[in-house]
């Protein structure tokens, strides 16, 4: 419940944010997959490659886990076009910990970590399946996530992220 | 030097070589010599790489083919002006995992040139200023992706041609077409994006897609 609660918030804070479009972005080319903090997000759905960075930078917080019966959250969200963008969450990010995703929202079973990968569209929401997330780079001294994901319908996916943090 | 200059510099010489054309009109015969080339190679490109497959050194080498008109003004002096119309296309093709780069170039330009003949060899300076249409029609991950980015360009080439007895010759010789964009479109997932280029030179933001050719063909007078 609290996942949908930070991504509610987390979407309407960054419907409401004015970002002027980069011209210097080039939606088609995948960009590389890096560790730096260097806020680019690419992945292939469907054979089409979807990048971040054209429409503001891509969106991280990293919400701690509250007690012990909570767990750790990165929600990610990140617009892909003028009205589309792709959200997804990450369960207890552990680095170099390759995780199984699922659409089915149940973190008391086996997976401990998963994400809910959606494409929000102009002709609607499409669920992207479950698969897989390596994060190759969670430092919170930092403040930098990084990390590699494929699916059923999502392919080369990776993101490398400079996140905030979110209240406890 | 920014391109705006160069292209100022260019059009400054372009005129130079026009108004010295009539000059050396004026004091020769106003008769002269039509000349047709056909010439290929190869080119290469060496201003940014725009293109999906550009860390592959292999979208640097390109195939180039041209065909030039040229009026030589006059029929005795050593030294004479001609005019005339030259075009060029450039192919680059690559291909790097999940992507493909096809880009192909057309050039089409005035042509103001100074020829140094003697019996049997001619050398001739040419300057143009014409236009570059230039596409990239490569893949992403197997679907299509297109790049166009068409601009105004300047050329200067120097070449070298050996006539035989009759109309006909053999040319060789080296084109630099100078062409620089502040953007280009792309048509990607059925819409289409302008990108501003990434490439800073001092307080100017331009990318370079310059070429230099290299070519071989041959000649024919009348």
């Amino acid at each position: 419940m609290n996942r949908i609660i930070y991504m509610t918030l987390f979407v309407a804070a960054l419907c409401c944010s004015c970002e002027t479009e980069d011209f210097s972005i080039d939606p088609s080319l995948m960009p590389a997959a890096t560790q730096k903090g260097a806020n680019t997000f690419g992945c292939v759905i469907d054979g089409w490659v979807y990048t971040g960075g054209r429409y503001g930078d891509p969106k991280a917080i990293y919400y701690p886990a509250a007690d012990e019966t909570e767990n750790d959250t990165i929600a990610i969200n990140v617009r892909t076009n003028e009205d589309e963008r792709i959200s997804f969450f990450i369960i207890n990010p552990k680095e170099k910990g390759i995780t199984i995703y699922s659409l089915s929202d149940t973190p008391e079973k086996e997976y401990n970590v998963f994400t809910n990968a959606v494409l929000h569209g102009r002709y609607g929401t499409t669920e992207l399946g479950n698969g897989t997330v390596n994060i190759t780079r969670f430092s919170k001294d930092m403040q930098i996530v990084s990390g590699t994901f494929e699916g059923d319908y999502v392919k080369d996916g990776r993101f490398d992220i400079t996140y905030t943090n979110g209240e406890k | 030097m920014t391109h705006k200059k160069l292209y100022r510099y260019y059009g400054t010489l372009s005129v130079i070589l026009l108004l010295l054309s009539s000059v050396m009109q004026a004091q020769t015969p106003a008769r002269g010599e039509h000349v047709l080339n056909l010439q290929t190679g190869a080119t290469f490109y060496t201003g940014h790489l725009l293109g999906t497959a550009a860390p592959s050194s292999h979208l640097r080498s390109g195939f180039t083919w041209a065909g030039n008109y040229t009026y030589v003004i006059g029929t005795r002096a050593t030294l004479r002006p001609g005019i005339g119309l030259m075009y060029q296309g450039n192919r680059y093709t690559a291909d790097v995992p999940n992507a493909s780069d096809k880009i192909r170039t057309d050039y089409l330009a005035p042509q103001f040139s100074l020829h140094l003949i003697n019996e049997t060899m001619c050398w001739h300076l040419t300057l143009g200023y014409g236009y570059q249409w230039y596409r990239d029609a490569g893949t992403v991950y197997g679907k299509p992706r297109k790049v166009t980015m068409n601009k105004i360009a300047g050329n200067i080439g120097l070449g070298g041609e050996y006539r035989f007895p009759r109309h006909w010759g053999i040319v060789a010789g080296i084109n630099y077409i100078m062409a620089y964009s502040d953007s280009y479109s792309v048509r990607y997932r059925e819409e289409t994006w302008e990108v501003r280029p990434h490439y800073r030179k001092g307080d100017k933001v331009w990318d370079d897609i310059s070429q230099l050719s290299v070519f071989a063909g041959l000649s024919y007078h009348f």
